[in-house]
């Protein structure tokens, strides 16, 4: 795997905790190329999330390096402007702003962007009508079920057209058949956006769709 | 924008105590400040009024209550070249016993007695003013402004002890008339014959001030020539006059300043307590904004705007109250002796107040928002 080649390269991070008396990431490689589907598993506190959040340029490594899209990681500013421009987040929890409409949701990647408001509405638009949502653009969070607020949450990690989308076990919250819908969704954009997918699950029927399944224990990679 | 409005409404009632909290801080001021403006404004208009080219007055003295110009300064005055009439004038400030018997209803318990000489032009615009009787002709007679004879039940024909001695071996003192004037202070007082006054203040036949009616062409000569002649004097036109007496009150706008500064701090504690509330509430959202590409400077922004935007409404909210309250303290506590003017710049200065308060009340929040670590933010239960 060439460094040019991959959307993110990790290479040697590691991240410590508590004045290093938790040490979750020890040294750890991974490359996520263009387009790839990568799933990451492994039990709880093997430094999954950590891992995930150096690749979404929302932490930076105490050693070793991240680069997202040939940018390497080294302060806060590059971390901001990578999150604004290369990566969409999918998370557990939908985390949606629930004095916002389902639109407006979807505008926050956007306004970030300092793209005008009838640009950005009319992207939101598209995007809640992808996801099967268009005449829910005007509900607020609190009004739409745990799917639809997940399917909302979709359509805002893709409104910034980012290389990454990053989803962390975003049907964990969800029944099954809700849950498969969803993956459905992330996987058509995906596929129609041509982004790189990065999906930490407990879930390893997931992992069987994956094009690489990625297992960790205790801050390290094992397969 | 819409963001910004919204959390107006996720806590309701904090947001409406933060906001009459400064609304509060913003009336004050701008209580205040009319109060104080209005006061001077109806100084000036009272100079004005007097239709004088110069006002003459003691050099050294503090304050007009001070001021004496001796009657042979005065007979000086009367005889430059270019003055055409000299009106004099002093005052005394008095509870007279018949006050005294009387209910008073408001806070101004005591009245204003303007020494004047009704023969001369400054008592003659009371003539002007009659609602109601005849001007004075004799020492024993005076004229009573609206709220006096409202106060204390008084109407022309009435006669009765203005002060507990006798000057001039008046006892009982005739009202001949009511006057209104458009100053509401001067209604609080009486027209009193100047001697009276000047034997009671005890110093002869001095008075306070002296008014000149001149040529308007040789005002300034006059003026430089009393500089020259009289230099225990000085001599100002009626807009200077306004000013040295707003000199004077220097001592209000520093106790201004003192409480714009308290109004300010209370303010400011107000809308940092509110708004810390609100981000620490908020962390795991602040979080997602950033993890969706929010930069500190945004997050900044928004917590910023939102304080602006309580300082805003508390802005508008407390002008309103400010006027609305001042209108209602000139009417009920001070039975409209006191005077408001709403200038403009006045009204900017509340609503400047309230815009600093909802700035420099949120920025420290701000600042905390935005030094959240994303990934730390999203892991806050």
């Amino acid at each position: 795997m060439s460094e040019a080649a991959g959307v993110i390269v990790v290479r040697g991070a590691r991240r410590v905790f508590e004045q290093g008396r938790v040490v979750a990431l020890d040294g750890v490689d991974l490359e996520v190329r263009a387009g790839e589907f990568v799933a990451i598993t492994g039990p709880s506190g093997s430094g999954k999330s950590t891992l995930l959040n150096l690749m979404g340029a929302m932490d930076l490594p105490d050693e070793g390096e991240v680069t997202i899209d040939g940018t390497k990681l080294t302060d806060s500013r590059t971390l901001d402007r990578m999150r604004a421009e290369k990566i969409g987040f999918v998370f557990q929890m939908h985390n949606l702003i629930s004095v916002l409409t389902a639109r407006e949701n979807v505008e926050i990647p956007l306004i970030g962007r300092d793209l005008p408001r009838s640009t950005r509405r009319k992207r939101a638009e598209e995007l809640l009508g992808l996801v099967g949502l268009a005449e829910r653009a005007g509900s607020t969070a609190r009004g739409l079920s745990g799917g639809e607020r997940q399917r909302v949450a979709i359509a805002r990690a893709i409104a910034n057209e980012p290389k990454i989308i990053l989803a962390d076990e975003p049907t964990g919250n969800l029944d099954t058949s809700t849950g498969d819908d969803v993956m459905r969704t992330i996987q058509d954009l995906r596929a129609r956006t041509g982004a790189a997918l990065v999906l930490v699950t407990h879930n390893e029927d997931l992992c069987e769709c994956a094009d690489r399944w990625v297992k960790m224990r205790d801050g390290h990679i094992e397969a | 924008m819409s963001y910004v409005w919204r959390q107006l409404f996720v806590r309701k009632v904090r947001s409406l105590l933060c906001i009459l909290g400064v609304a509060v801080s913003v009336a004050m001021i701008v209580s205040i400040l009319s109060i104080s403006q209005g006061m001077r404004s109806s100084l000036n208009k009272y100079m004005v009024a007097s239709g004088a080219s110069l006002v003459v007055f003691d050099r050294t003295a503090a304050d007009l209550a001070f001021s004496r110009v001796p009657p042979e300064d005065v007979a000086r005055l009367r005889d430059i070249d270019g003055v055409h009439e000299i009106a004099r004038a002093n005052f005394a400030m008095i509870f007279s016993p018949k006050l005294g018997e009387a209910k008073q209803t408001g806070v101004f318990s005591a009245v204003f007695c303007f020494g004047r000489f009704f023969d001369e032009p400054i008592a003659k615009k009371y003539g002007d003013r009659l609602t109601k009787g005849s001007m004075p002709t004799s020492p024993s007679q005076i004229l009573i402004g609206r709220l006096v004879a409202e106060r204390i039940g008084l109407d022309v024909g009435d006669q009765f002890p203005l002060f507990h001695r006798t000057y001039l071996d008046i006892e009982q003192y005739e009202v001949t008339g009511i006057f209104e004037s458009e100053l509401s202070w001067e209604n609080l007082g009486m027209v009193v014959d100047a001697r009276v006054i000047q034997e009671k203040l005890g110093g002869g036949e001095q008075v306070s001030l002296v008014f000149l009616y001149t040529d308007p062409d040789a005002v300034d000569g006059i003026r430089a020539q009393i500089e020259k002649e009289l230099p225990s004097l000085i001599a100002m036109r009626s807009s200077e006059f306004t000013e040295r007496f707003s000199d004077q009150l220097e001592y209000i706008d520093q106790f201004l300043i003192v409480l714009q500064l308290i109004a300010g701090i209370v303010g400011v504690l107000g809308v940092l307590n509110t708004m810390m509330m609100s981000v620490s509430e908020r962390v795991r959202e602040i979080g997602t904004l950033r993890a969706l590409g929010w930069s500190r400077s945004r997050v900044v922004r928004v917590i910023v705007a939102e304080g602006l935007l309580i300082a805003v409404l508390g802005g508008f909210l407390g002008l309103a109250f400010g006027i609305l309250g001042t209108e209602a303290v000139i009417a009920w506590v001070s039975d409209g002796v006191l005077v408001a003017d709403y200038a403009f710049e006045n009204l900017l200065q509340g609503f400047a107040l309230a815009l600093g308060v909802g700035f420099f009340g949120s920025l420290y929040p701000a600042r905390r928002a935005a030094s959240l670590r994303p990934a730390e933010a999203l892991r806050y239960e």
